[in-house]
This record gives structure tokens, C-alpha cells and sequence, in this order.
């Protein structure tokens, strides 16, 4: 036993040696490089701002550079795929303020990743909708069933598709589900391996070539499954800078003022962040639905808890999530506070 | 002898370390579950999967799904890159043609052409294997070459000077000489064709373990995510082990002369 355990001892202090080893190596590196170390230490007093280049003010604060100017700390933008990959960045406190969907947001609250819906980006219309091929026989959602139908899981394209199927009473093991990404639906799709797929803009364009909506997001927000584009904050960030918050929303208000006043000028400045065409952004803008502040207050405090409950709710009899959180605690994580500050 | 049991232990104390590290770590409860789960909430996905299985296949399936995927791919490599492998590095003509095309394909990320493969071969296993197949072929097509052209002169000459003709050179000198080499290329194969089973599950896989644990990071569960990187590991080490049985059992000469 004694030999046993100075063998164990050995090896962790071979082990703690070699973490030792590594990380001295690695602050010698960062001192001989200033420029490293400069990053590093910007980083308590940049904020991170994540988007998904999602049509909404956003795309409009980008353009007009809010970011960069209006929000009192130093910028950095990253730009990320999917809802799934915010998640992981809240999660590992590496971005401060994002764009996310309310799906994956509420599945991130129920997960403990501590942050706040403060803001929402747009509610979702027409941008998201189920495609099918013209020749494929189906007209309704009752004639999905035994077709394969192609959705990104986790987003809020395949939770309105699983609800859009459920709500007619159809059993969700009767249509065969496909996990694909955009790229990999519209290749799909040329190869008539599909026969549909719930999914947004670009690719949903490309499938409208030889494709049919027969059902999208807007229809269903119509029968109280709301899907949308929320906008959150770490609730660390947000105790430490209030007022970055307060500007991000100056921002966004902004940007909501010109896509409902003056549409034609957003689309140009869409389609300049995208690399569009002004014709693909103004139809894109037609596709959501964006709220005033107030609106954006009654919603917030209104519905938007009971959202997130439903999108929870769905998750957990999925069997993906563990646990929902109590509509209670979904209360807790919504906040109108930085809408009704910015428009003192 | 006892040299190699004071090793076993020190292995198995490493492993009692990282164990305990991991216990103290999550029992001291300052990272939340999505970030490090604790080792009872892994046990805890681990039985229920076993029991009610993930998304609509048992754990089994998940299991065999990915290694009926690797098997066959890993066939196939072995049956087409060990040949061509080895008539390259005896043939400079063979290698001239072959060599350029695996050069170019080898340091791509998978992720890089996999959409390619499916625009051509569609969403089903065909594209997966396909993926795999690549990822496998090219270690093993080095090793053999490799091996082949390590093969000192006087061994080819003094079996000509003997009398054995090309035929018997390759079977009887060659081949042989290069196994080691092989068994190496086959088992950095397996390792590569591994690490890739992940990317190949991405697209409309609705099983398999790499598809269970990008499913289960789509939805923030790093108890599954943790259980599935485990078993992944150990039939990984598992793979690697039978490999190496055969090694033993046929390169018996290795290491000896």
C-alpha cells in the first residue's frame, strides 16, 4: 500500500510538473510578445458583441458602425453559425453580449448558463418556412408523413417543424427527420434525397427555385408557437457594464426606426453588410416582424416568459434537455430595464 | 519484470489522479454542469441510455452504427492502399502517379470537402464511408511505401542473385521486410479514420456515437457529451489493442532481430 501510494505521489507531481512547465512557458511567450499581452489584458474592458448577421437592426449597427462608436468600450464583433455555437460561448463567458434564437435560448437557461433576454432582434415570419419539392406529392403538413424532411437540430427552424407536425396530430416517428445543415439541405435537395426542408434564408431561396412553402413561421406565431431572434447578455457583463447594455439597445432602436421608416435605405445598408442584392434584403425585411420599444416592453414582459416556457417544455419531452426552468424563473431572466433606461 | 509492473501501476495511478482530480473539481461545485459535469451525473446519462437509449436507438446501436461504418471503410483501405502502397514504393512509375494525388488530398480537413462528397454521392452511408475510406488510406499508403523503400538493396539483390524471380522478390522479400512498416500505417489509420468518425456522423446521421455526441452538444449536454467522448476513448483503445495482438502475432520478429 505505502509503495502503492509513493507511486501515486510520483505521478502527480509528474503530472502538476508538466502543468507547471506549461503554463510558465506559455507567460514567457506572452511577455516577449507586448502585443499578446495587450490583448489579454484589453479583455476586462472590451466587450464582446456576437452576432449571427441575422436580418435585423443589428446588420443595421454594423453598418452604421454603433458598435464600434456608441457603446463606450472597445468592440469586438465575432460572428458565429449557429445558435449552438453562442451557447457555447455564453457558457465559457466568451462573449458578452449576443443575437440568439429563442430556442436556443431558452434551452441555454434551462441548461445554467446565467444571461438575460433584454431585447428582441425580430420576431420570426415568412424567413423561416417548410419547403417541399413541387413533384413531391405533399400540399399539406398531413402528407409529410414517410417523406424525409431536413432541418438543422437544435434551431428554431426543426421546433417549428416539430411543432408544425405535431399540431396536426401527427406522430413525429411517421416522417423521417434529417439532421442537415444549410450547405449540406441544398445539396441534399439537388440530389433528391429530400423531400423537404424547414430552413431560412439564403438557402430557403435556392429551394424555392423547384420548391412550395407549405407552412412557415409566421403561420404558426398565428397558433402561439413564436419563434424569434432574441438578443442576451451575461448577467456578469451586465451588472459590471449597465451602460454598454444601455447603449447596444440605442443601437438596436435605431436600427428598428430605419427598417420601419425607411425600409428602402435599411435594405441598401443589409444588403452592403450581407454582399446581396437590394431586391434579396428588402424582401428578406419583409419576411420578419421587428417591435418599437414599446411594443418590445408589453412583449417582453407579457409573453415572452411563457415562450421561452413553451420552447423549454418542448425540449424536455424531446428528451434533449434534463429540465425546464419554471416560468417563474424565465421571468427572472427576461429584463426591460435597459429598453425602459434607453428611451428615458 | 518488475520494472514493467512498477509502470502499470504508475498508469493506473494516473488514471486514479485524473479521476480524483475530476471528483474534487465538480464537488467543490464552483463550474456549473454544462462546463464540467460531475462523474455521478455521466454514470447517471450512462444508465439511462443504456436503459431508454438516445433519441430512438439503444446505446448498442449507436455503437454498432459507427463501427459498421468504420469496419467497412477500414476494409476497404486496407484491401486497396496495402497493395498499392506497396507497388509504389517498388515501382518509381506507380508512385509517380499515385503519390502527387495523396500528397495533395492528405493535410485537407475532412470538413473542407465533405460537402463535395455528398453533392456526389448523396446523404446516405455511401458518402460517410467514402469520407472515412479517404481519411484511412493515405497513412497507409505512406507506411507502405515507405517501408518498401527502406529495404535494404543487398536483401533484393542477394534473393535475385539466388534466382527468385520479381514475383517471388515481392512475396517472399518484400512484403515481409515491410510489415512492420505496414502494421504502423495501419494503426495511424485507425487513430486518423477515428478522429473523423465525428465529421462523417455530421450530415443526416440519425446514428452512431459521433452523431450522439454532437447531438448531445447541440443541446448543451456535456453529461452526454463527456459519456459518449468516454466510450468513444475506450473502444478507440480497444481497436488499437486488437491491432496490435496481430501485429504481435505476425510481425512475431519485431523488435527481436
Amino acid at each position: 500500500m505505502k509503495r502503492f501510494l509513493s507511486i501515486l505521489l510520483t505521478a502527480a507531481t509528474v503530472l502538476t510538473l508538466s502543468a507547471c512547465g506549461s503554463s510558465s512557458s506559455s507567460t514567457a511567450s506572452s511577455d516577449t510578445a507586448a502585443s499578446e499581452t495587450d490583448t489579454t489584458k484589453d479583455t476586462n474592458d472590451t466587450v464582446v458583441i456576437g452576432t449571427m448577421n441575422l436580418v435585423n437592426a443589428d446588420l443595421i449597427a454594423q453598418y452604421e458602425e454603433y458598435y464600434e462608436n456608441e457603446l463606450g468600450l472597445p468592440v469586438k464583433l465575432v460572428t458565429f453559425d449557429s445558435g449552438k455555437d453562442v451557447n457555447t460561448a455564453l457558457a465559457a463567458g466568451s462573449v458578452d453580449i449576443s443575437e440568439l434564437g429563442s430556442s436556443p435560448s431558452a434551452l441555454g437557461l434551462s441548461s445554467g448558463t446565467d444571461f438575460k433576454v433584454f431585447w428582441i432582434g425580430d420576431i420570426l415570419g415568412a424567413a423561416e418556412s417548410l419547403v417541399v419539392k413541387n413533384d413531391s406529392g405533399i400540399n399539406s403538413v398531413q402528407d409529410l408523413v414517410g417523406k424525409k424532411i431536413a432541418t438543422p437540430f437544435a434551431s428554431t427552424s426543426h421546433y417549428s417543424l416539430l411543432n408544425a407536425i405535431k399540431s396536426e396530430g401527427i406522430n413525429e416517428n411517421d416522417v423521417t427527420l434529417l439532421d442537415l445543415q444549410p450547405a449540406d439541405i441544398y445539396a441534399a435537395w439537388q440530389r433528391g434525397d429530400i423531400d423537404g426542408a424547414y430552413i431560412w434564408y439564403p438557402v430557403l431561396d435556392q429551394l424555392l427555385e423547384d420548391g412550395k412553402v407549405i407552412t412557415h413561421s409566421g403561420e404558426l406565431a398565428e397558433k402561439d408557437i413564436i419563434t424569434g431572434d432574441l438578443n442576451v447578455v451575461r448577467t456578469e457583463f451586465a451588472e459590471k457594464h449597465p451602460d454598454v447594455v444601455v447603449n447596444y439597445v440605442k443601437a438596436q432602436i435605431k436600427g428598428n426606426n430605419l427598417l420601419l421608416n425607411d425600409s428602402e435605405t435599411a435594405a441598401a445598408e443589409i444588403a452592403s453588410v450581407l454582399e446581396i442584392s437590394e431586391e434579396d434584403a428588402a424582401s428578406q425585411i419583409t419576411q420578419y416582424e421587428y417591435l418599437t420599444a414599446e411594443e418590445q416592453i408589453d412583449f417582453i414582459e407579457n409573453k415572452l416568459p411563457s415562450v421561452l416556457k413553451n420552447t423549454a417544455d418542448f425540449l424536455v419531452e424531446q428528451d434533449s434537455i434534463k429540465s425546464a426552468l419554471s416560468l417563474d424563473e424565465f421571468k427572472d431572466k427576461v429584463t426591460t430595464e435597459y429598453i425602459e433606461e434607453a428611451i428615458k | 519484470m518488475k520494472s514493467k509492473s512498477t509502470e502499470r501501476k504508475l498508469t493506473i495511478a494516473t488514471v486514479v489522479i485524473i479521476f480524483a482530480a475530476w471528483i474534487a473539481v465538480t464537488n467543490i461545485g464552483s463550474f456549473s454542469e454544462t462546463i464540467i459535469p460531475s462523474p455521478q451525473s455521466v454514470i447517471q446519462a450512462f444508465v439511462k441510455i443504456v436503459r431508454d437509449g438516445y433519441k430512438g436507438n439503444t446505446l448498442i446501436t449507436h455503437i454498432a452504427t459507427s463501427m459498421r461504418r468504420l469496419i467497412i471503410a477500414y476494409a476497404l483501405v486496407v484491401v486497396t492502399a496495402v497493395p498499392l502502397g506497396l507497388l509504389s514504393g517498388y515501382n518509381s512509375k506507380v508512385r509517380a502517379v499515385l503519390e502527387t494525388i495523396i500528397e495533395f488530398y492528405r493535410p485537407l480537413p475532412p470538413l473542407a470537402y465533405y460537402t463535395i462528397l455528398v453533392l456526389w454521392m448523396g446523404i446516405d452511408e455511401s458518402s460517410k464511408l467514402a469520407l472515412l475510406y479517404l481519411a484511412g488510406f493515405a497513412p497507409i499508403y505512406i507506411a507502405c511505401v515507405s517501408g518498401v523503400m527502406r529495404i535494404r538493396a543487398d536483401y533484393i539483390n542477394g534473393a535475385y542473385t539466388l534466382g527468385a524471380n520479381k514475383r517471388q522478390i515481392f512475396f517472399y522479400v518484400i512484403f515481409p521486410a515491410a510489415l512492420t512498416d505496414i502494421f504502423t500505417g495501419l494503426r495511424t489509420a485507425l487513430g486518423v479514420e477515428y478522429t473523423t468518425l465525428v465529421a462523417a456522423e455530421m450530415v443526416a446521421a440519425t446514428a452512431g456515437m459521433g452523431w450522439l455526441v454532437l447531438d448531445a452538444s447541440n443541446y448543451l449536454r456535456s453529461d452526454i457529451v463527456f459519456m459518449g467522448v468516454i466510450i468513444m476513448g475506450i473502444t478507440g483503445i480497444l481497436l488499437d489493442k486488437i491491432i496490435r495482438i496481430l501485429e504481435n502475432r505476425i510481425v512475431h520478429w519485431k523488435g527481436k532481430a
